[in-house]
């Protein structure tokens, strides 16, 4: 069972730790602060989707 | 939202899977004859028609597209992600480039020594594994814009006759295809289409509509070229 959801995370991942969490924490930032604005929704949201990106071509080479 | 964009990247995503799976039929072809090349990779491509046909629909019949932006967009990052740092990777020479002359010598060493039902599993089963990241891609982009159904399914469909046709007529694996830079092109656009998807999905309200696509992938683009060369300057 464990095995199959291995399959599943790392084909829909490719393996990143990162890529899912950097996912959350954008759409979290979204969602959390609706007072802030459209242009600072913009930025802030793809900032951390670049820096998720990032962090996900830095981890170990798999 | 542009056909083109949908279309390109299904025809793109399609052409470097379907470039992966003619070495392994090929290899099957020339250990194990053309019926169970020919018949395993069939089936897998009715398989894969058949996701496509029942999924499909099934998403866009059962949601607002909000809501079916807010689950297909997350799959499209993720995605664009995985392939966009394999790209990286291996431009940057942090992994080996995929190399089908090496992968068809080391499957027919393999198949040789198997039988014939060996021969129609494996074809079955290249052609299906690496179809199924295509599949998805072409149910999501078919549920997010149901107006461009034919442009999604036509990209990927046109592409994989392509690759057929071409390896029916050179019989050779395809070694000069530039699959990296391919897959690069394609991780950019699913990340940038998931992007502006979940982004609508979430409420962001994007300044210039469906054009801020184009500042996305211009954005994303030069952003990994960057970290690319910067990963290829250290290595």
């Amino acid at each position: 069972m464990i095995g199959v959801l291995r399959e599943v995370y790392d084909f829909i991942t490719g393996g990143s730790i990162a890529a899912p969490v950097g996912l959350i924490v954008a759409c979290a930032f979204v969602v959390f602060t609706p007072g802030l604005g459209a242009f600072a929704h913009v930025c802030v949201f793809v900032a951390v989707l670049l820096l998720t990106l990032f962090a996900a071509a830095n981890e170990r080479v798999r | 939202m542009n056909g083109w964009i949908l279309g390109g990247t299904t025809f793109l995503a399609s052409a470097v899977e379907m470039v992966e799976a003619a070495t392994i039929v090929l290899a099957v072809a020339v250990t194990q004859g053309r019926r169970a090349a020919l018949g395993g990779a069939a089936w897998a491509l009715a398989a894969l028609a058949l996701i496509v046909a029942a999924l499909g629909p099934a998403l866009a019949r059962h949601g607002t597209i909000l809501w079916i932006e807010l689950v297909v967009g997350p799959f499209a990052i993720l995605f664009g992600i995985a392939w966009l740092r394999k790209a990286i990777w291996r431009f940057a020479g942090r992994k080996a480039l995929h190399d089908e002359d090496a992968i068809f010598e080391r499957e027919v060493a393999v198949l040789a020594k198997q039988d014939r039902r060996t021969g129609f599993a494996t074809a079955f089963q290249g052609v299906f594994i690496e179809g199924l990241e295509v599949a998805v891609i072409v149910v999501t982009f078919a549920a997010t814009q149901p107006a461009l159904i034919g442009w999604s399914i036509g990209g990927g469909v046109l592409a994989a006759i392509i690759v057929a046709l071409a390896a029916f007529a050179l019989r050779a694996p395809f070694a000069r295809v530039p699959e990296n830079a391919i897959k690069a092109v394609v991780g950019v656009m699913l990340l940038s289409l998931g992007t502006m998807w979940t982004g609508e999905a979430l409420g962001v309200a994007w300044p210039t509509g469906d054009a801020s696509i184009l500042v996305l992938i211009a954005l994303y683009a030069a952003f990994a070229a960057t970290v690319g060369f910067g990963q290829r300057r250290r290595a």
